[in-house]
Formats: structure tokens, C-alpha cells, sequence
């Protein structure tokens, strides 16, 4: 009797998480699906589901006419250039919040850690007035530099670095090795899974940042992907197949990297989410 | 949260020279530059431009501190129908969304083969850009072509005029939101579920418990602070709702600003009308009351926990 | 090179770790830091590699003050108890570390480090990483590492505890023979008094930071300078009856008899009677007599436990024909045994 109780929970469960998923998942589906489709097959009703002719023809006209593979390559320039500058400044700030020794140091970072959650909102306004009067406004520049460093990154980074024993430090000292080479040679080889997890996180975010991209840029040409779907939507007319294959532009590398790094990305929500 | 260990940072007897305050110094310096200009100069600086009357922004002219910004703010008819919205759209999204998450995180932790499939497709959202994705929501509401309204014609309903009813737009964006909401709950549940000491389950089944009472009596009340934990930082999300809305409706707030939220008041003041003064101050009184709120709950969950 | 330490001193706020340590280790030894916990020997290692600075006093290395000199100028070695070994290198990797850091490149530095590899038989496990090895290899991978710069000093910090009891054998005799092949000034760090006095060339004990005694084996054992030191040393551990002097002998508690020696002492004085288990002789002189209490085999040698008094003693004899309930005379041989103040330990005979 237990056997069959427990084999129907299992099935219902199964079965309503099939549901679950592919409604959750239906909007991605559809997307792709959609922006393989002509004009006038996606405007048909009964709607279909697979396209009866599948056509590149949206994504053709996306890339050359609303200029795609620009926007794309500034996506591409904006996020790999903001994200190795903030494992960058991260990686020293952890390691000196960690290892180096200094007076107050535990004092700063406890004041730091009170700061990490300051939304983002509120910094806006300002960091708009800092970029107009650094004259960077409408720049690939404005896009990078308010986003070099994260408190949160550098709390989590640090950490861990914590955790790696002091007498691993102590042995590189007096085998003769700089703070600079045990932190290069030694600790990033051993956070390396948790420093995968920061910069993944950290391209996600830059990748699809979208806000600050329509504050500050003004020009076609510097527009990253986000914005540019944004723009396509006035520019390029209420044609829904074109709208998608440009939302899918945006998306599609975004869940390649899912794909690939699922693990990682998961870990560093759940972490991302008991920071609270 | 605050540092357990107490390390004792410099030992008594080690020289501090100028040779050993430069070399952190310098390792911090990239850090502290980046955060000074970009997060700890703008977060003071808010709160002083919300002071600024009549702060006009590139001359950085202001007739003097006061509180007119706040008096404009709070009176403002926009804004209390703003916070209106964004409290309405904060209480249906997210209990809703914990709700459901929790019986998916519940039905997720036990093992099955399909388990990379599920977290794929339950977790996608968490990495894909919200005006992209937004995009693809508005092609569903629509009123002639979308899926949704076919869905409703299969079984007999009316199509909505979904992206163009007051009424319906709120819910448009609710369902929209909780789809997005749904996977970064999922995940913070799951680890909490997984976090559960597995005797209190086996004591439990052993003793005879059928998985229902299992559920309501022993795995929702250990799971209460990590349930707790999300709603606060979901109500926090919730109420910076301005993503989701801007792709949904191309940029306006809803058909007859029927979706006018906080954040899209914060921005029209900045952006549209040039206000500073008004929208930083619009930004603070909108973090108060997160804030505020945030303590109530906690407070309330700490009551709550003394069972 | 030889190593000097002049009033060496640490103090952590009001406690004071090490007080006041003068020594000096000669070329190419192994020289012991004994003693109980918190005696402070690990606290002179650390300022001896640099790790820990000095509160006060000085340290040479053959003339040269080093006191001040940062741990990655000193040019010394150091084994940790936990090994240290980096975890995401391969044990090839972790023992040219030190070549690395000096710039030399990769295929001299595998050539330098293969004379060491061989000296301490590690071949075998060249491409593992560190979490794939046993203790006993871990710590001959961290050995090498140390040698490999070749050190000035070599400094071992309780390399054995986290070993089983047939590899500490086993390993500490591994580490003799290549201090010796190698010839660099080794400083050890230990609590168990057998390891030390199996290996070393010289011991230094210590109590609550203050040297004790520092001499060789023999001069620990047959000369010791307190009653801490004649405890610590020596296995089994010294016999100590206390005892009272009468102005001609020792009357041990719950004894009338006196045990008379040839020395001066204020009558009345505390005393611990103290007499090494190999030094005592029985039934061939008497000074007093003893019930046997026990008697246990340790394979050639018996081993007889003896109520003497208030307390008991244990004595070594050839004598199978002591059996438990006998009273048996005791004497006593010229060397190992002693008389020591109760209250301050200081050596009076």
C-alpha cells in the first residue's frame, strides 16, 4: 500500500512541475519560435505554434537596419571591459580586507557591509550629474565607470579568502614570495570557483543593465543591446517578428552562459540572496 | 551577518612605518576610488540635494535648504497614487509568488532525473534581460495576435484588451511579475529546504506522519525564516518595480497611468522635469518606508518565531 | 650557521610567552624546543622564521642581526604541523614553489629540485595533488619544499602529532637522517620528550616561557637542573617521594627510617626524594626496604612497582624471582638519583 501512495505523490508532482516549467519557460519558447516566423504568419489566427516556413529574414533586417551587431558589440565591449575591472579592483580589496593588516580595518569593512545595501536608485541622480560634468555623457565610458566595484563582490570574495588558512600564507612569506604573488599564484587559483561564480553573476548584470543605458546614452551608435530593443520598438514599427528576433538577440547569449554555468550562477544567487 | 571571529588585525610588537600602511592602501585604492565617486558621495550627496530648494542641476544654484521637496513629494496627488500602485502591486506579487515558489521548491528538492531540465526552465529568468523578456510579454497580452487571449478563446472567455484596460494592465504586469519574481524565491527556498536537519523529516515519518501534515508541521515552520527572508527582499525588489513596467508598456506607465509607480515618479521628476530636488527626495521617502516596513517585518517574524 | 638568541622575549598584552630565552644552536645540529603547552617553544619558532616579531631582544644568524629582517628575507625553512602544501598544485609544483618565487625558470628548476626529491624519496608522487597523499607523504612533500631553497635554518614545527604512532617512529628517524645529509641547522618543536631525546643533538626545555635547561640528552637526564626537568624527561617518568630532612637524612612521608646522604640542608626542609627507575638496585644494598606491589614484563627487563612510604616507586631489575607481595632492599646507584627543594624544584644532591 506505502509503495503506491508514494509512487502517485511522485507523479503528481512530476506532473505539476512539468506544467510549471513549461509555462515558465513558454515566453522563451515563444520568443524564438516567433522571430523565426514571417509577418504573416505571425499575425495568423489560430496562431502556430512552429513556424511553416522558418526565415532568418527578422534577424537579417534586426543586424542591418536597427544596427544590432553594434549594439551587440558595445554590449560586448561594456561588460567584458566593466566586469574583468571589477574582478579587478575586487580581487585587491579582498585580499586586503583579508590578509593585509591595518588599523581599522575590520571598522571600514563592517561600515561597508552596512552600505552594501544601498539601492541603486537612490545613487542614480547623482552619478547622472557626475558623468555630465565629467563630460562623459553619451560614451562607452559612462557605461563602464560608475560600475568597477561592488561592496557585495568584495564581501563574499573576501570571505573566502578568509578561509584559506594563515599558515598557507605564512609558508609562501618564508619561502620568499610578495603579498602580490601569494595573492596571484596562490589564493585566486583556490577561489577560482568562487570567483567564476562573482564574474558571472557580475556579466549578467552588465550585460542586461538597462536603466542607466537610456540616463546616458543619447546617440544610436553607442546604444547597448538592452536599450536598443527598447529603441527598435518606436523605430522599427509594431512588427512583432522583428521584435522578437531582436529580444532574442539580447537573450540567447544570456542563456548559452545559463546553460554552460548553471551550477555557478545557482550557488551565487542562493548566496546573492542570504547576504540579507 | 557581522564578523564572528574577532582577528586581531596588527600584533603589538609589529612597526607600523609608512612602508606598511602603503602597500593595503594601494591594494584598496582601485576599490575605494570606484565607491567613493560612484556610491558613498552619491548616497550622502541624495540627501542633501533632497534638501536643495530649487536645485537646478548643472549650475548647481538652489534658493536654500529646506523641506520643500518632501512637503511636494508627499502632498503630490501623482505620488500617492504612485505609492498607491507600487503597494498594491507589492501585495498581490509578493505573497503570490512565495506561495508558489514554495510548492515548486518543495516538489523541486526531491531528486529525479530531470532535475538540470527543471532548474533550466525554472531559473531562467533570473539571467535574462527584463525589457527583452518584457518584450515578449507584451506579444502575449496582445489583444489580437497574443496567445494568452487565444488560450481564453479555446475556452470560451472573451479576449482581453489586455495592454490597454486600466483594470487589466495591473494584472498584466501582477502575472508578469510573479513570473519574474518566482525563480530567484525558488532558489533562496530550496537551499533553505535543503538546509532542514534530514532527522526532524525522519523522525517525523517514522513516527508515522503522512507528507501533508509532514509539510504543514514540521517543514514550513523550520523553513518560516527562510520564507521570511525572502518576502522582505522581495517586498524590497517589489517596490523598486520599474524594469518590468517600462518594457510592458513601452515606457509610459500603463493606459491612463493606471501603472504609476514610485520609481516612475522618481523618474519623470529627474529625467523629464529636471527635478532633482524633488526626485532624490522622492527616492528617500521611498527607501524610508522600505526601510520601515523591512523592521515591521522583521519584528513581526521575530514574534512570529516564538513558537 | 650557527644561531644566537639574546633575551629573547614575547609579550601577548600582559602575558608574557616567552621571557627573557638565551641560547645558542651550533652548526648543522638538531636542536629540540621541549615542553608542555603554552611553554612558549612554538612562540620562538615564529620569531625564529620571521613569522612573529620579537617584543625584546635579538636574534643572530652566525653574525648577523636579524631581528628586524622579514620573514621572506631570512632564508629560512619551514615545516609546518599541518604541512601547508598548496592545495591546487601538483606536489612537483609545491616543492620548486620556492624556485619560483626566485624567478628561476621551469626546467632549471625541476632539475635543482630533483637532488631533494631523491634525497626524501618522493618520486612516486609527483603529479598528485596534495589531498591525494597520506600524512607521512605530505609531510616528506613539505620537507622538501623546505630544503629545496636551502635554508640557513630549518625549522620543524611538531611535525609528527599528526601521525600515527609506528609512522612517528618511523618519520622522526627519516627527519634525522636528512638533517644529517643535508647538514642544515635544524630547530624542532615538541611535547613528547622521547622524540626529542631520540633525534636531537641538543635539548632546550621549557616551562611557561623560561628556559629550563639546555644541554644534550644526557645532560637533561643525568644532570637535570630542576625537579620539572628530571620529570619531563625520561621514560618512565622519574620516581618522586616527598619527604621532610632531619638534619641527617630524607624521612619520607608515612616512613620513620631516614635515607641519610652526604649533604647540607636546614633541618626541616621539604624535599622530594627523586631516583630514575634504572637507578635503583634491589635486594643487593640496603638503604630502605619496599613492598612490591606489582610487576609488570617490558620484554627483557621487569619492571616492579614498589609502595615506599606514602607514595610508590618503580624500579627496573633482572631479578625474576621478585614476585608481588615481597618486601625487597633497596639501594641506589651513584648516578640518577637526586634531591630537589619541594617547593622551588631547585637541585639540592
Amino acid at each position: 500500500m506505502k509503495k503506491k501512495k508514494l509512487k502517485f505523490i511522485d507523479l503528481l508532482s512530476l506532473t505539476l512541475l512539468m506544467c510549471g516549467a513549461c509555462i515558465m519557460i513558454f515566453p522563451f519558447v515563444w520568443m524564438i519560435l516567433s522571430s523565426l516566423k514571417t509577418q504573416v504568419e505571425v499575425s495568423t489566427i489560430p496562431p502556430t505554434f512552429f513556424p511553416t516556413k522558418a526565415t532568418l529574414d527578422n534577424y537579417i533586417f534586426a543586424l542591418k537596419t536597427a544596427p544590432f551587431a553594434r549594439y551587440f558589440l558595445n554590449s560586448l565591449i561594456v561588460t567584458v571591459v566593466c566586469v574583468t575591472l571589477t574582478m579587478f579592483t575586487t580581487i585587491l580589496a579582498a585580499f586586503a580586507f583579508s590578509r593585509l593588516k591595518f588599523p581599522g580595518r575590520d571598522i571600514i569593512f563592517a561600515a561597508l557591509i552596512a552600505m552594501m545595501m544601498i539601492p541603486f536608485e537612490m545613487l542614480i541622480i547623482t552619478n547622472y550629474t557626475t558623468i555630465a560634468k565629467l563630460g562623459l555623457m553619451d560614451t562607452l565610458v559612462a557605461l563602464v565607470i560608475p560600475f568597477t566595484a561592488s561592496i557585495f563582490y568584495t564581501y563574499i570574495l573576501r570571505n573566502f579568502f578568509l578561509s584559506i588558512p594563515d599558515s598557507l600564507y605564512y609558508s609562501a612569506k618564508v619561502d620568499g614570495s610578495s603579498d602580490w604573488k601569494y595573492l596571484w599564484w596562490v589564493m585566486v587559483p583556490i577561489a577560482k570557483p568562487t570567483i567564476i561564480t562573482i564574474a558571472l553573476l557580475n556579466t549578467i548584470a552588465a550585460w542586461n543593465s538597462f536603466l542607466w543605458t537610456v540616463l546616458v546614452i543619447n546617440s544610436t551608435n553607442n546604444r547597448t543591446l538592452p536599450f536598443g530593443v527598447f529603441a527598435f520598438i518606436a523605430e522599427g514599427g509594431v512588427r512583432y517578428e522583428r521584435l522578437m528576433a531582436a529580444a532574442t538577440i539580447v537573450v540567447l547569449p544570456m542563456i548559452i552562459l545559463f546553460l554552460f554555468a548553471r551550477k555557478y550562477i545557482v550557488s551565487g544567487v542562493s548566496r546573492g540572496g542570504i547576504k540579507g | 551577518m557581522i564578523l564572528k571571529k574577532k582577528r586581531t588585525n596588527f600584533d603589538v610588537d609589529e612597526k607600523i612605518t609608512f612602508k606598511t600602511l602603503l602597500k593595503p592602501f594601494l591594494y584598496l585604492l582601485p576599490f575605494i576610488i570606484s565607491i567613493s565617486i560612484f556610491t558613498i558621495y552619491p548616497f550622502f550627496n541624495a540627501f542633501l540635494i533632497s534638501f536643495k530648494e530649487n536645485y537646478k542641476a548643472l549650475s548647481g544654484i538652489f534658493s536654500g535648504f529646506g523641506l520643500a521637496n518632501y512637503e511636494y513629494v508627499l502632498t503630490n496627488e501623482t505620488f500617492l497614487l504612485a505609492l498607491k500602485n507600487t503597494v498594491t502591486y507589492v501585495l498581490w506579487v509578493v505573497p503570490i509568488s512565495t506561495a508558489l515558489s514554495l510548492l515548486v521548491a518543495v516538489m523541486l528538492n526531491r531528486k529525479s532525473k530531470l532535475q538540470a531540465f527543471f532548474q533550466t526552465a525554472y531559473f531562467l529568468p533570473l539571467v535574462t534581460s527584463a525589457i527583452a523578456v518584457g518584450l515578449v510579454w507584451r506579444w502575449l497580452f496582445n489583444f489580437d495576435y497574443g496567445v494568452i487571449n487565444f488560450v481564453l478563446s479555446q475556452v470560451g472567455a472573451d479576449a482581453i484588451n489586455w495592454l490597454n484596460n486600466p483594470t487589466y494592465a495591473k494584472v498584466a504586469l501582477i502575472v508578469y511579475g510573479i513570473w519574474s519574481m518566482m525563480p530567484f524565491t525558488i532558489i533562496l527556498l530550496l537551499a533553505g529546504l535543503q538546509n532542514i536537519n534530514e532527522q526532524y523529516l525522519i523522525a517525523a515519518k517514522v513516527d508515522g506522519s503522512k507528507p501533508t501534515q509532514i509539510f504543514a508541521y514540521i517543514t514550513v515552520p523550520l523553513l518560516a525564516p527562510t520564507i521570511g527572508l525572502t518576502m522582505i527582499v522581495n517586498m524590497i525588489t517589489g517596490f523598486k518595480v520599474f524594469n518590468e513596467l517600462f518594457a510592458l508598456f513601452n515606457g509610459t506607465p500603463g493606459p491612463a497611468y493606471s501603472l504609476y509607480t514610485v520609481i516612475y515618479f522618481m523618474y519623470e521628476q529627474f529625467y523629464v522635469k529636471y527635478r532633482l530636488g524633488t526626485a532624490a527626495a522622492s527616492a528617500i521617502v521611498l527607501f524610508f518606508i522600505v526601510m520601515i516596513l523591512t523592521l515591521l517585518q522583521l519584528y513581526m517574524q521575530r514574534k512570529w518565531k516564538n513558537y | 650557521m650557527k644561531v644566537i638568541i639574546k633575551d629573547l622575549t614575547k609579550k601577548f598584552g600582559d602575558f608574557t610567552a616567552v621571557d627573557h630565552v638565551n641560547a645558542e644552536f651550533a652548526d648543522g645540529k638538531l636542536i629540540s624546543l621541549l615542553g608542555p603547552s603554552g611553554c612558549g617553544k612554538t612562540t620562538i619558532l615564529n620569531m625564529l622564521s620571521g613569522i612573529l616579531p620579537s617584543s625584546n631582544g635579538k636574534i643572530y644568524f652566525d653574525n648577523e642581526d636579524v631581528t628586524d629582517l622579514p620573514a621572506d628575507k631570512r632564508g629560512v625553512g619551514l615545516v609546518f604541523q599541518n604541512y601547508a602544501l598548496y592545495p591546487h598544485m601538483t606536489v612537483l609544483e609545491n616543492v620548486c614553489f620556492p624556485l619560483r618565487i626566485k624567478g628561476v625558470p621551469k626546467k632549471e628548476r625541476i632539475e635543482r629540485a630533483m637532488k631533494f626529491i631523491n634525497m626524501v624519496h618522493i618520486e612516486e608522487y609527483l603529479d598528485r595533488k596534495p589531498a591525494e597523499l597520506s600524512g607521512g607523504q605530505q609531510q616528506r612533500v613539505a620537507i622538501t619544499r623546505a630544503l629545496i631553497k636551502k635554508p640557513r635554518l630549518l625549522l620543524l614545527d611538531e611535525p609528527l602529532s599528526n601521525l600515527d604512532a609506528k609512522l612517528r617512529v618511523e618519520m622522526r628517524e627519516e627527519i634525522r637522517r636528512l638533517q644529517k645529509e643535508s647538514g642544515v641547522t635544524t630547530v624542532f618543536v615538541t611535547h613528547d620528550q622521547e622524540e626529542a631525546s631520540s633525534i636531537s643533538d641538543s635539548i632546550m626545555l621549557l616551562k611557561r616561557g623560561v628556559k629550563q635547561q639546555f644541554g644534550t640528552v644526557d645532560e637533561l637526564c643525568d644532570n637535570p637542573i630542576n625537579l620539572f626537568t628530571a620529570d619531563f624527561l625520561g621514560s618512565p617518568t622519574i620516581n618522586q617521594i616527598h619527604g621532610v630532612w632531619d638534619g641527617k637524612g630524607f624521612v619520607a612521608d608515612g616512613q620513620t627510617a631516614n635515607i641519610p646522604f652526604n649533604v647540607n640542608i636546614n633541618k626541616g626542609t621539604r624535599l622530594v626524594y627523586a631516583s630514575r627507575a634504572e637507578a635503583l638496585k634491589l635486594n643487593q644494598d640496603k638503604k630502605f626496604d619496599a613492598e612490591v606491589l606489582e610487576r609488570y614484563k617490558t620484554g627483557k627487563d621487569t619492571l616492579v612497582l614498589l609502595k615506599f612510604g606514602a607514595g610508590s616507586l618503580r624500579a627496573y631489575t633482572e631479578d625474576r624471582t621478585i614476585q608481588v607481595g615481597n618486601t625487597v632492599s633497596i639501594g641506589m646507584k651513584d648516578m640518577g638519583v637526586f634531591l630537589f627543594e619541594e617547593e622551588s624544584g631547585s637541585r639540592l644532591l
